[in-house]
């Protein structure tokens, strides 16, 4: 499979799944090119040990999370030095939630309970968005995810309990 | 005790469920080239990384050869012979 064809036949997979973790279309079309631009440099070295679906899932996972970690990273630095410059005006910026798969009657709500799922441990969150939201099977999440069929519906169920614990929170509120 | 709230967590999971697939800005795919092609030009070609490598080595032998092969320690330099020290003690 060349590259274009790659592309053609995975960038709406890469796009979603990316927007499922950032809920953000700038920022998932940031990781979609990195996703693509990592493929065209690897894609010769590919050794084929995975599908190239399961593979392009992988990197875009990896990105994904790899993403957050960094602006939580630079959110943080940019706290600590607006606390040492002690400037009242300056704020966190956070990602405007945008996310066209979302009707926008149902934005607020799903807003909140992505925020709960953003706080979930990422192999749990990275579970719950591959079977619940990109409707993969038990046995597709536990082979991208490089793990078993048990662990990962372990995964799955705790991802759920804990959105649940973190809803209630939330509804207390 | 404390009574918890039960959330109906089958609707936010239904919700998640039905969310849309959306596809991909047909932009995408100039800026992916663009990207690829801005790399291109970032990257050192790979022989003038090995030339390079070759000659920090070389020139690493080399040194390593020419200190082996001039080592002059004081007694083979001959200066006690210009200054000759017969006292070292400095405090009596």
């Amino acid at each position: 499979m060349t590259f274009k064809q790659s592309y053609t036949a995975y960038k709406d997979l890469v796009y979603n799944l990316a927007l499922q973790y950032l809920q953000n279309t700038a920022d998932a079309e940031e990781i979609t090119q990195d996703v693509f631009l990592s493929v065209y440099q690897n894609l010769s070295t590919f050794e084929g040990k995975a599908t190239l679906k399961t593979w392009i899932y992988r990197i875009t996972i990896n990105k994904s999370l790899d993403f957050i970690k960094a602006k939580s990273r630079n959110k943080r630095s940019f706290f600590f030095t607006s606390k040492r410059l002690d400037d009242p005006d300056t704020s966190i910026t956070v990602s405007h939630f945008d996310h066209p798969g979302i009707l926008l009657e149902q934005k607020e709500e799903m807003k909140s309970i992505f925020a709960c799922i953003n706080a979930l441990p990422e192999r749990q969150k990275t579970a719950l968005i591959l079977m619940k939201i990109e409707n993969r099977t038990q046995q597709e999440a536990a082979t991208i995810m490089k793990s078993t069929v048990k662990s990962v519906e372990s995964l799955y169920q705790r991802a759920k309990k804990n959105l649940k614990k973190q809803l209630a929170l939330n509804e207390g509120k | 005790m404390r009574e918890t709230k039960s959330i109906p967590i089958t609707n936010e999971m239904e919700r998640l469920g039905n969310i849309q697939k959306v596809t991909a800005p047909d932009a995408l795919w100039g800026k992916v080239q663009q990207r690829i092609a801005n790399q291109a030009k970032d990257v050192v070609p790979m022989h003038y990384t090995r030339a390079i490598a070759v000659a920090v080595v070389l020139l690493f032998i080399a040194n390593v050869y020419l200190v082996a092969n001039n080592t002059t320690t004081e007694t083979q330099s001959g200066l006690e012979e210009f200054v000759p020290q017969t006292e070292y003690s400095l405090y009596e």
